[in-house]
């Protein structure tokens, strides 16, 4: 008898990807309808991934807020003017119907966390929002918070586990293959259902504030089990991080300081660039404006040396400056930023910090219905990483609120599709596929070093992709991408050490990172003109009559199947025409 | 105040080796710029220069903690620690090395669900605690 391809065989009804703000929240509410749950995490729960890194607003709607947990928030406020807020600022492609069900459910989501032991810490308005909607629990206790909570609910919970991919057969979805980080086992998970709750692919690009896991895992593996995403297209950028020194690259400080001081973004002229895009709000325009009109900067020769833009704080007299330290509230106090103390770095602020975009958020990804299921049966998503909740772009806050209310459903829906689905065998040809991935970077190679092959992903995106995209450039990247693709297989590994190999998961990542690459170059292409997020220098205008469309991807082997499915205006009516980009639609009447 | 000086290279020793097995310290002369981190290097030493060195991190910003080592016999977060000059990096405790500079990391939460408070925290934990 030949020997097994795997190393281990794990069984659950319900295998959950991710284990922070989303799949926590999934993992608590399937152990909550009696199957049995498997949480599985690529790092150390609570101390990694998005969540913990989280500011601290979660979006309520401000009634709620007001007479549920008695913050200053208004009465006029419903969560009907949320989600009108939410469609806005989503440029109008969200899908309306998961929209009220997330504004819906968002007061009981919070409610619950109270009850498990949260406390509010704050009550803030960003900017998007027509009221007051942020309740500040910082993402960090919310991480442990739920971590505790999964525990409690007798949730297994497996740590350091890199799922490779899915497998699946005819009738949907049965489980997945990992690579256990410490020992470099082969573990085969088998299941009645899956919920990916992995996050966004924000690491795909060269600056970005995500955390080291955000590589794209879950959307590029729903992508390869044949489930559709949509909006790939919406990347969210944050205007000004830092670029220099080296240990402060994609600090979000500069950006907290712009929403609270009048700062002055410079271009390597001196120039004030913004009283070109917005020239009554400046740099308190919205954030995806300010970061396409700092990217155009960048590209058009007037940045910095190290390809940034300038943020400048000189405007305000020196005597003045001496009570910075009182200025701001309670989370930007002492100009800390994180763990770090920014007169560590900067003596004064006579100086401008050189900032950049980051990739902060992922916008669009798995195409899920109300139940938070996809097209592929048995698997679920939910959370960063899933489309149509925030549309084109998201709202301050609203990361948080997503991670509970889908999470919360995804956990729920998966339960009960658990209960009625029997497990099934996995076909041995998908398992060797899979399990193939992982063997082959076991074996010597010519080809080039998984590190060389992250960075030239990265190259990619930085110069051909980026938030200022245009034709001639996407093409280029997706002829790259289709080069890498074919080195893929012939990664060069130098280290065979079985426990914690960096260079493994480099290289099963670099897979995920090239599929979500090129749907974002895809989806990026078909879209012929500017909006939200996403900025199409041959088309600077937003087109209401041609793309207030969604656009959805597949691939079934090497096609590709592009399809745009028209915004449905289930509660809000659409704007119509054709906008300079920035400008705010008005929509018509209804 | 980081030295706005100009790129130099350090020593830098890293006690390495798996659990239960021989442990040795291997040197590398790193390139350091202004204002790098000491995660930087671990990151630098693994691009460039060696990649079968274990480390983990995830933040990068001084909240998760995953990146706890000893620096010249100091615990701190390696993503927050600026490099200073030649260094000798170890595993922030050396019964829980697993592997090089990954170590099982203080609990967060036990398994029966009572929280048994937060990690070592270097520099004071509301430092990482701060946005």
């Amino acid at each position: 008898m030949r020997d097994l391809l795997y190393d281990e065989e794990i069984l659950c009804d319900v295998l959950i990807i991710g284990t922070e703000g989303t799949g926590a929240r999934a993992a608590i509410e399937a152990a909550k309808q009696g199957v049995k749950v498997l949480a599985v995490t690529k790092g150390f729960q609570a101390r990694s991934g998005a969540t913990l890194t989280a500011d601290g607003e979660i979006d309520v709607d401000s009634r709620s807020c007001r007479e549920l947990f008695g913050v200053p928030g208004s009465p006029d406020d419903s969560p009907e003017q949320f989600a009108i807020d939410m469609i806005r600022e989503g440029d109008y492609l969200a899908d309306q119907r998961l929209v009220a069900i997330h504004t819906e459910e968002a007061p009981a989501r919070v409610k619950e966390l109270l009850e498990w032991g949260a406390r509010l810490e704050g009550f803030i308005q960003a900017p998007g929002h027509t009221y007051p909607r942020g309740l500040w629990i910082p993402g960090l206790k919310l991480a442990r918070l739920l971590a505790r909570r999964m525990r409690q609910m007798g949730v297994s919970v497996l740590e350091n586990t890199m799922v490779v991919d899915l497998l699946r057969d005819e009738e949907g979805v049965l489980g997945a293959i990992a690579l256990h980080l410490p020992t470099g086992r082969i573990l085969l998970l088998r299941c009645r259902a899956v919920v990916l709750a992995t996050g966004g692919a924000m690491r795909v690009f060269p600056l970005t504030t995500a955390p080291e896991e955000l590589t794209g895992d879950g959307l590029a593996m729903a992508l390869r089990c044949g489930a559709v995403l949509q909006d790939m297209e919406f990347p969210m950028f944050l205007p000004y991080t830092f670029l220099t020194p080296p240990a402060l690259r994609g600090v979000i400080f500069p950006y907290d300081v712009s929403a609270l001081l009048e700062v002055h973004a410079l271009n390597r002229h001196g120039e004030r660039y913004m009283a070109r895009w917005d020239p009554h709000r400046l740099e308190k325009s919205t954030r995806d404006i300010n970061s396409v009109a700092a990217a155009v900067e960048i590209r058009s020769g007037r940045g910095s040396p190290a390809g940034g833009t300038y943020l400048s704080l000189r405007h305000l007299p020196k005597n003045l400056l001496e009570f910075s330290a009182e200025w701001f509230p309670e989370n930007l106090r002492g100009w800390r930023a994180a763990g770090f103390r920014l007169k560590d770095f900067f003596a004064d602020l006579d100086d401008a910090w050189e900032v950049a975009p980051a990739c902060h958020f992922w916008n669009g990804g798995i195409r899920i219905d109300e139940r938070c299921a996809t097209n592929v049966p048995g698997l679920f998503a939910a959370g960063e990483g899933t489309a149509g909740i925030h549309g084109a772009n998201r709202l301050a806050g609203n990361a948080l609120t997503m991670t509970q209310v889908w999470g919360r459903r995804a956990g729920f829906f998966a339960a009960k599709f658990a209960e009625s689905t029997e497990l099934r065998d996995v076909p041995e040809s998908r398992l060797e596929h899979v399990i193939r991935k992982v063997t082959r970077l076991r074996e010597p190679s010519s080809g080039p070093s998984v590190v060389e092959m992250r960075q030239e992903i990265r190259r990619i995106s930085g110069e051909l992709v980026g938030i200022v995209r245009e034709e001639d450039r996407l093409l280029r990247a997706l002829e790259a991408i289709s080069g890498l693709r074919e080195e893929l297989p012939q990664q060069h590994v130098e280290g065979q050490d079985f426990c914690f190999n960096r260079e493994w998961v480099e290289g099963l990542q670099n897979e995920n990172l090239l599929d979500v690459l090129e749907c974002v170059v895809r989806a990026s292409l078909v879209r012929k003109e500017s909006r939200g997020a996403m900025y199409r220098e041959d088309y600077p205008f937003t087109d209401d009559e041609r793309w207030l469309c969604n656009l959805l991807l597949q691939r079934k082997g090497d096609i590709w199947i592009m399809e745009e499915r028209p915004v449905q205006a289930v509660y809000v009516s659409l704007p119509q025409g054709r906008r300079p980009y920035g400008q705010k639609a008005s929509p018509s009447e209804g | 105040m980081v030295d706005r000086g100009s790129r130099r290279v350090i020593k830098v020793r890293i006690r390495r080796g798996v659990k239960g097995e021989r442990h040795w310290t291997a040197t590398y002369e790193v390139p350091v710029e202004p204002g790098q981190s000491v995660l930087g290097v671990l990151q630098y030493i693994y691009e460039h220069m060696d990649p079968t060195l274990a480390f983990s991190c995830s933040c990068r910003i001084g909240l998760c903690g995953a990146c706890l080592v000893r620096v010249n016999g100091k615990v701190v977060r390696a993503c927050t620690t600026l490099v200073e000059g030649d260094m000798l990096i170890e595993p922030y405790k050396t019964g829980a090395v697993v592997r090089d500079l990954v170590t099982d990391l203080p609990p967060l939460v036990k398994q029966q669900g009572e929280s048994v408070g937060s990690h070592p925290a270097p520099g004071g934990d509301e430092a990482g605690k701060q946005r």
